[in-house]
């Protein structure tokens, strides 16, 4: 019943807007809370652009349990969730600290364009590094331009295939390479403690500036849609 | 034979907002906006250019949910009924501006009869459907018409994920074969968005060519010869497109660009929040003030919103043209430059937001009319082309291998990837494992399960759409962002517990949720596998 106390023409304009062709929700989106954790073992990494990638994780309840159980409830109090970054091509790697109740991380990477993985788990009192999860391998982009030109060709054709053609550098060029930079060492980071940090996860993103070169220069894209504006 | 070759570009797309649960819909203006101001006068302009003999050449992605709104009842309705009552306050604002403001008499009058003309092109033209238009010029072979990502995912951060990724353009590449009734041969990486490696995903679904921001194509390795003038091919066996920035920056540019200029329509300065409630009252129900795309006057210059002078159509008509040429001789001589750099005629790639052209600058479509022109009769330096055209009369390609890159701010991923919104990411992770989890173990559904299996592929794709990430970070309508991301991930959270547990699914809920988000009737769980 609706209109109590509106003129006829108040309750005919009303009787606009009522959903009368509708059923009721049955389902309530506006119950569901995401989950602080999914109780899975699991690390991820992204690339968020040359300087950072994101890791974040999951950590099953059990198995810090049975982790207990193994090392004592003791040393797993004294233990930390830690992140061990490491470059799986030419070797090297880090270890993160992780701050209590954290979910995932800005990680800085090294400044030339290298792959990384991370392994999630617990560094004990003892500096044993107890793994949970592995994670992807990324590489971050390379910024700026190549020292070798391009010299291999390939033909177009229509309904055909391009096909997975092999990138070629001109003579006396360096060896292609997956990423295209330089011959990379080991990567060498050092350790950081994120429990001593000023500020929580990202913060880092905030402070630190972002390194120059192509990211630097104009880039107005991105802004996409009506309401992007 | 030209010296160099334009190739414009226009990424239509708006994330997929249909509401049927309420009578009306804030967010689903957008696409009666975009319709109003970008799409209709598009088909507008195109339509003149054929009818004239003009031998244009346009490039368009038309993305999966802005080509389902298109050809959604439930919307396309809506939208008439929209576009009906503007054409009545049109009406009514002809009276009171004759009776109130006798400066904006000409400019009220304008609004009608421009509102009934999109109301002509629309129902009457084209009978309601939109895309029909699109093909007629598609078939003429003047407009290549792109796929995009199935909702507009972000594709690098999925990756952790590859059948989330493969899904994504598999249920594109579907999409566009039923609407378009053949393959596309070149996708729009939603928001430029290129990891190395995805090319094996869109050799799948026989895509050829995509774009990249220029720094795609300028660090690439090896260094192709022509920077991003000349499209390469990489190991992957995908051409890419190098966007031209100089001719991005004219048009883009809040400072330079032409959409600035003084004589231009003024953005901000709208009916919607200026007339009394009373006026608009079939418009605002709830009282809560919107733009509505009447907006009497002009850019002005650096002055308050009070301060703004009348718009003159005939100065903004005549501005737009002069823009065009301007824009034309540009070209010409970046053309003539490049050309005397490369061993063969040069491609200036310039993409845009399609709904830049109309809805912001509301003399898009109109400044692209011109050029067209000016470009067809004017002169023989620059003709405009498209990709698979070019590739034809081009087809010797270096290859060399990208970065990852975007067209975000700083060209990587942190518009989608920052402390505003990296949150959703490791549940939207989370669901497409889940998903691919479920599409690997039922291999023989019953026929409700099969519902639900796909029913979640939907929730999932819509989840991705990179639209959430952006307006988080953009601060924008970041309440309604976040409860679509919510929204998505319970239904599909619901959907994954019954199908996983051996739960009861509700035939109730699972129909409430089939015609709630009844994008892609025909998407196949399976692509998960």
């Amino acid at each position: 019943m609706v209109g109590v106390g509106l003129s006829d023409e108040e309750q005919i304009l009303a009787a606009k807007y009522l959903p009368r062709e509708l059923p009721p929700r049955l389902f309530e989106e506006e119950r569901f809370l995401f989950p602080e954790s999914y109780h899975v073992n699991r690390v991820r990494l992204l690339v968020k652009d040359p300087d950072w990638i994101f890791a974040y994780w999951d950590v099953d309840p059990k198995s810090l349990e049975e982790l207990g159980k193994s090392v004592g409830e003791r040393a797993l109090a004294l233990s930390r969730l830690s992140l061990r970054v490491s470059d799986p091509q030419h070797g090297g790697s880090t270890d993160i600290l992780l701050p209590a109740g954290a979910r995932w991380w800005y990680v800085r990477t090294d400044s030339a364009a290298r792959s990384y993985r991370a392994e999630f788990g617990v560094i004990l009192p003892s500096g044993e590094f107890r793994r949970l999860a592995e994670s992807n391998v990324v590489t971050t982009p390379r910024v700026g331009p190549s020292s070798a030109s391009a010299r291999r060709h390939v033909a177009y054709r229509k309904g055909a295939s391009v096909g997975a053609a092999g990138a070629g550098t001109e003579e006396g060029g360096e060896e292609p390479r997956p990423d295209g930079g330089a011959a990379l060492g080991p990567w060498a980071a050092p350790p950081f403690d994120a429990a001593i940090s000023p500020t929580g996860p990202g913060a880092e993103t905030r402070e630190r500036p972002v390194r120059g070169g192509a990211s630097d220069t104009f880039r107005p894209g991105g802004a996409s849609d009506v309401h992007r504006r | 034979m030209p010296v160099g070759y334009w190739c414009p570009v226009l990424h239509a797309h708006l994330p997929y907002v249909r509401h049927p649960e309420y009578p009306q819909f804030l967010e689903e203006d957008w696409f009666f906006e975009a319709l109003n101001e970008t799409y209709v006068p598009l088909v507008r302009v195109l339509d003149g250019l054929l009818a004239d003999g003009v031998d244009y050449r346009l490039t368009m992605t038309l993305s999966p949910p802005l080509v389902s709104m298109m050809t959604d009842d439930l919307l396309v309705g809506r939208y008439e009924r929209h576009l009906d009552g503007l054409i009545d306050l049109a009406g009514r604002e002809v009276e009171r501006t004759t009776r109130e403001d006798q400066r904006l008499v000409d400019i009220a009058r304008f609004y009608l009869a421009e509102f009934a003309d999109i109301r002509r092109i629309f129902r009457e033209k084209y009978g309601s459907n939109l895309l029909a238009a699109f093909r007629k010029h598609r078939d003429a072979g003047k407009l290549e018409i792109i796929t995009c990502g199935a909702t507009h995912g972000f594709l690098p951060l999925m990756d952790p994920v590859p059948q989330a990724v493969r899904a994504q353009v598999h249920v594109a590449a579907q999409h566009y074969r039923k609407h378009f009734g053949a393959d596309a041969a070149g996708i729009w990486l939603p928001e430029c968005g290129y990891l190395p490696g995805h090319e094996t995903y869109l050799r799948e679904v026989g895509l050829r060519f995509s774009f990249l921001e220029s720094h795609g194509l300028t660090d690439a390795h090896p260094r192709p010869s022509a920077g991003a003038h000349a499209p390469i091919v990489s190991p992957g066996g995908i051409v890419f497109f190098g966007r031209d920035m100089e001719s991005s920056r004219q048009v883009w540019s809040a400072e330079s660009g032409y959409p600035g200029d003084h004589d231009y329509r003024e953005f901000y300065k709208d009916v919607g929040w200026e007339l009394p409630l009373e006026t608009l009252g079939d418009f605002l129900p709830d009282g809560l003030r919107k733009n509505l795309g009447i907006k009497y006057y002009r850019v002005t210059g650096k002055v308050g919103l009070g301060d703004k002078q009348p718009y003159v159509r005939a100065w903004a008509m005549e501005k737009a043209a002069s823009h065009a040429g301007n824009f034309l001789e540009n070209r010409q001589r970046q053309i003539e430059h490049l050309a005397g750099t490369m061993d063969r005629p040069p491609i200036v790639v310039s993409p845009y937001d399609a709904e830049l052209f109309g809805h912001w600058w509301f003399e898009g479509p109109d400044f692209l009319n011109y050029l067209f022109r000016k470009m067809h009769f004017d002169q023989d330096v620059v003709k405009p082309t498209t990709p698979s055209e070019f590739l034809e009369r081009f087809p010797d390609l270096e290859v060399a291998q990208p970065p990852m890159c975007t067209w975000g701010a700083k060209g990587y991923a942190e518009v989608w990837l920052n402390p505003g919104n990296d949150w959703i990411y490791p549940h939207l992770d989370m669901a497409a494992v889940r998903m691919v989890e479920l599409a690997q173990r039922f291999h023989h559904p019953n026929d409700r399960e099969r519902r639900a299996l796909n029913q979640a592929a939907r929730e999932l794709l819509l989840a991705q759409s990179s639209d959430w990430a952006f307006i988080m970070k953009t601060n924008t309508t970041v309440e309604y962002a976040k409860k679509r991301t919510r929204d998505h991930i319970a239904r599909f959270d619901y959907l994954y517990r019954m199908l996983s547990a051996g739960g009861f699914l509700e035939e109730p809920i699972l129909r409430e949720f089939e015609e709630r988000d009844n994008i892609f009737p025909d998407v196949d769980y399976r692509v998960y596998r």
